[in-house]
């Protein structure tokens, strides 16, 4: 139980980590790319700074978009994890209470000298079973 | 184990009538195979590893949706949980009328753990669905035909399960069982609701989200491991209830025969 919640968490912290590395465009690259453009249209050079500065809000905004869905994403994902871990989490417990209950019966019964729970179970399954 | 590949061979090489025979034979064979498998730590690592898997085709192999970009992949998820959540509720529903017919109390068990996976899968539904509308229609929600038929059928579960613990034990599992079956008729009116009420949000089914292979293909792969992670948690969650039950007979039987 414990390894399925800490291999799932180490899953969800991946995700997270790779949906906050959004990946940003290198400026080198923004600016070959516009100079590119610009040599072979016919924007005049004095226009250059109008277009990278469009440009650059462009691509700002394009990250920016993309940020917030990669958080949606990854809302709802950690969502869904954190309902399933919840419910290992009870189901372990409701097993370990169980066991611990049946152990102190054990007890119990082997002390009053009774059928051991063995004994008791294989009884209940020939009932069951007739 | 070999009973399995022999049915899954069967129904690759002969078709699936021929295999739908072949498993109505030896059923009852493939059912202790099942059993063993799960039983065994396999089953964990059969699960774990399709999750791996689904996780890879989520977001490695298919492809960004065109209109929702990135935020469609939560769909992988809450759409197989929605599907699941039928087939869960639809087994709750199988039981309950077994044992409304047989009054086995297995059938019970049986009944009111998949009735509880049900409501975990529900609540995934309803929290991730949400988390998408908020970015797809600017509000969190909207009283929407099949947002609120998930809803009531939600609130229709939970209220099973305050049943459960108000009656006593004697009145518990018939009644259980006749609210199980009221409750399952509200799954489909949740899956037709965007026919029936006409509602424009909700896609309805069918949607362009299947035209592209690799996301149907995932959607596919997703649905699958959320059926076996089910069925886990069936076995799981009847074995507990089980011994449970058990204890308390035996403890009963401890209590008579020391007073």
């Amino acid at each position: 139980m414990r390894i399925v919640i800490i291999v799932s968490f180490l899953i969800i912290v991946g995700l997270v980590f790779l949906a906050i590395q959004v990946p940003t465009l290198d400026q080198k690259k923004i600016d070959a790319a516009i100079k590119e453009a610009i040599s072979q249209s016919q924007v005049a050079t004095e226009d250059e700074d109008t277009v990278r500065q469009t440009v650059t809000l462009s691509i700002d905004k394009l990250e920016k978009a993309q940020r917030t869905r990669l958080k949606y994403l990854v809302s709802a994902y950690l969502v869904i994890w954190l309902v399933f871990m919840l419910y290992l989490v009870r189901l372990g417990r409701q097993q370990q209470a169980l066991d611990q209950r049946l152990a102190q019966l054990e007890q119990e019964t082997s002390d009053s000298g009774e059928e051991t729970m063995i004994d008791s179970y294989e009884s209940i399954d020939r009932t069951h079973s007739e | 184990m070999g009973k399995i590949l022999m049915a899954i061979f069967r129904v690759c090489r002969q078709g699936f009538c021929s295999s739908l025979r072949f498993v109505a034979t030896e059923f009852r064979e493939i059912f202790s195979a099942l059993r063993i498998l799960y039983e065994s730590r396999m089953a964990f690592a059969i699960a774990a590893a399709m999750f791996f898997i689904s996780l890879f085709l989520i977001f490695g192999y298919a492809e960004v949706e065109k209109t929702m970009l990135e935020v469609q992949k939560i769909f992988y998820l809450h759409v197989s949980a929605a599907m699941t959540v039928y087939l869960v509720f639809g087994v709750n529903f199988i039981f309950s009328i077994k044992y409304l017919i047989k009054r086995k109390p297995d059938d019970d068990l049986l009944a009111v753990s998949a009735a509880e996976i049900g409501l975990v899968f529900c609540t995934i539904v309803l929290l991730s669905g949400p988390i998408w509308a908020k970015y797809a229609w600017n509000t969190w929600w909207n009283w929407e035909a099949r947002l609120t038929s998930t809803l009531v059928l939600w609130l229709m579960y939970v209220g099973y399960f305050i049943l459960r613990s108000a009656l006593a034990e004697d009145n518990r599992k018939l009644y259980s069982a006749v609210l199980g079956i009221i409750a399952f008729f509200n799954v489909p009116i949740v899956h037709f609701a965007t026919k029936l009420w006409k509602g424009k949000l909700h896609p309805a089914r069918g949607t362009k989200f299947s035209e592209e292979p690799t996301i149907l293909y995932t959607w596919i792969a997703v649905l699958v491991a959320f059926i076996v992670l089910f069925s886990l948690l069936l076995i799981l969650q009847y074995q507990i209830k089980k011994t449970e039950s058990r204890y308390e007979v035996i403890r009963r039987k401890h209590i008579e025969e020391t007073s």
